[in-house]
């Protein structure tokens, strides 16, 4: 390992953070999944873990803070014609210590030290609630709110008092000619396609003139929880949402001068943005509105990436919705990042 | 008139590439002028010696020459790497002096067989050799401006500039700058001092700066 990335390996994880890292993790594996203190739940451990990756963020801001006052940009200003070596070095090292962060995320798991219960064998899923509307030609028309996992159905109650059509010749379709027989006294049950599931909208039509009527308040979206192997992809999808903040942090360091704990102060804030659900509300005026309307437009800004950091209670609804696109957009922008990092500073002002 | 040119710059000129050419060079600090423009050449080999007392801008010209304070007057131009020796140098205190040479050595742009001095090879050069694997934050104030020179040869560049070198430096110390700096045959070697200091022998004088009238 060539010395500058060792270097900062060392001075950014010296034994007292790996030994606080390990204690974290351990912590969060404990009240997760402990048998009496634990939530029991896989979205509630992600959370714990993912704090790990901002603590490292804002560690690396302040070690970046300390090299400035070690005279380091002068020396890379001497030495380095170009420029690049030093933040490519702070990249890759960042991208060690992340996947090592989440490496040691996995550990309390694989290594049978917490069992995690598998809550994915279908006996309880996540049932949610979502709006549905009738517009009165029979056309049921549902809006989940926003993209759902591939794997989620709809679980539909249908009212038969009225029907005018007998059990064998009743149908349900969507516009794509996909269709469902419904059955009375059982649920219909809606597979999602996959464009269906990206837009989080669909339109389903019973049998003209048919007299089934929707239940509204009774439709509920089921969604699997991911199982327990799943780790390891979520993971993963942790790691490809952290990875460009750091070199955004790098960005704002660099090439806006701006100091390490500022930097990663401005990162965290774009974190934040970027993990933020979106969701049908109506903000109202006001000047806290105007705010949450500013944040709306700066997330629209941004790639869809929430998907990737689904943690919490909310995890089984958003794990595994983002689009590729999405990935391959938000991984741009930290390319980008990199790029303006790896610019040559100018002179500061005399 | 802050400065006083005592020979001309050109007469140190030799045949070679100038490694650093300074045309019309002007340097103020808080919006006033420190010295008249300043023209100065340096080719690979040669050394020159500016003498300044307190306050007439050595440091600023210093860091004008190595890009760490923009030029807002004249021209700057210089070929290749630069090694600077600072008045009051930085350092990682919690590294050991070959940790922090090693990364400095790979923090250079130059192909790694263009890299000498290397590391040992620096360290040797200010005998730091014993103080090796201590944190350079133990070290005394003249063996860290040792390290502040062994930093500045390390991977041989093609400037030297040094700023006030003699700071802290016991008589060996002394011997071992003067003879790091006639070993330096390819690296061009300006060094700015006040006069009488102990730097009046280790290059030709080149001229001398003036403190402004007023200050």
């Amino acid at each position: 390992m060539n010395p500058l990335l060792k270097g900062f390996l060392r001075e950014v994880m010296p034994w007292t953070w790996q030994v606080f890292f390990a204690l974290a993790v351990c912590t969060a594996a404990s009240l997760s999944f402990d048998a009496s203190l634990g939530a029991h739940s896989l979205g509630t451990y992600l959370a714990y873990i993912s704090i790990l990756p901002m603590v490292l963020l804002f560690r690396i801001g302040s070690v970046l803070d300390r090299r400035a006052q070690q005279g380091w940009p002068h020396q890379e200003i001497l030495r380095n014609a170009n420029g690049h070596k030093a933040p490519l070095n702070e990249m890759i090292g960042s991208a060690i210590l992340l996947g090592a962060t989440l490496l040691l995320g996995m550990a309390p798991i694989v290594s049978g030290l917490y069992p995690m219960p598998n809550p994915s064998s279908g006996l309880y899923p996540v049932h949610v609630q979502f709006t549905t509307q009738d517009d009165g030609t029979e056309l049921w028309l549902f809006d989940l709110g926003s993209t759902v996992p591939k794997t989620a159905r709809l679980l539909l109650t249908v009212d038969w008092s009225e029907a005018t059509v007998s059990p064998e010749n009743a149908v349900v379709q969507s516009p794509d000619e996909r269709q469902v027989r419904p059955i009375p006294g059982e649920l219909v049950q809606w597979d999602l396609s996959e464009a269906e599931a990206r837009v989080g909208k669909l339109v389903l039509q019973p049998n003209a003139q048919s007299g089934l009527i929707l239940r509204k308040q009774l439709c509920r979206l089921e969604i699997p929880r991911p199982e327990a192997d799943a780790l390891p992809r979520l993971l993963l999808h942790q790691f490809l949402f952290f990875l460009p903040l750091f070199a955004i942090l790098l960005a704002w360091f660099r090439c806006g001068r701006i100091r390490g704990s500022l930097s990663a102060m401005a990162t965290f804030t774009i974190a934040s943005i970027a993990a933020l659900p979106l969701s049908p509300v109506d903000l109202g005026s006001g000047p806290v509105a105007a705010l949450a309307k500013m944040l709306v437009l700066v997330k629209l800004a941004l790639p869809p990436v929430e998907g990737l950091l689904a943690t919490g209670h909310r995890f089984d609804r958003l794990a595994d919705t983002t689009p590729e696109l999405g990935i391959m957009g938000w991984l741009m922008l930290g390319g980008l990042a990199l790029w303006l990092a790896t610019r040559r500073r100018p002179p500061r002002k005399g | 008139m802050n400065a006083v040119i005592t020979r001309q710059a050109s007469s140190f000129c030799m045949t070679s590439t100038p490694v650093l050419q300074v045309q019309h060079l002007g340097l103020s600090r808080g919006g006033r002028r420190l010295v008249a423009p300043l023209d100065l050449q340096l080719s690979a080999g040669e050394r020159g010696l500016i003498f300044g007392g307190n306050g007439s801008g050595k440091t600023t010209f210093m860091e004008t020459l190595c890009d760490l304070l923009p030029v807002t007057e004249g021209e700057v131009k210089h070929v290749g790497r630069i090694g600077y020796v600072p008045q009051e140098p930085r350092f990682p205190d919690h590294l050991t002096c070959k940790d922090y040479l090693n990364q400095l050595h790979q923090l250079s742009a130059a192909p790694k067989r263009q890299r000498q001095p290397d590391v040992s090879q620096a360290l040797g050069l200010f005998q730091l050799q014993n103080h090796a694997f201590d944190p350079i934050g133990s070290l005394s104030r003249g063996w860290r401006q040792r390290m502040n020179l062994a930093r500045a040869w390390l991977s041989a560049p093609e400037l030297l500039l040094l700023d006030e070198p003699q700071t802290a430096l016991d008589p060996s110390g002394m011997q071992a700058l003067q003879d790091a700096i006639e070993q330096s045959q390819v690296s061009a070697v300006l060094i700015v001092a006040p006069q009488g200091v102990g730097c009046d022998d280790l290059a030709p004088l080149l001229l001398e700066l003036q403190p402004p009238a007023s200050a």
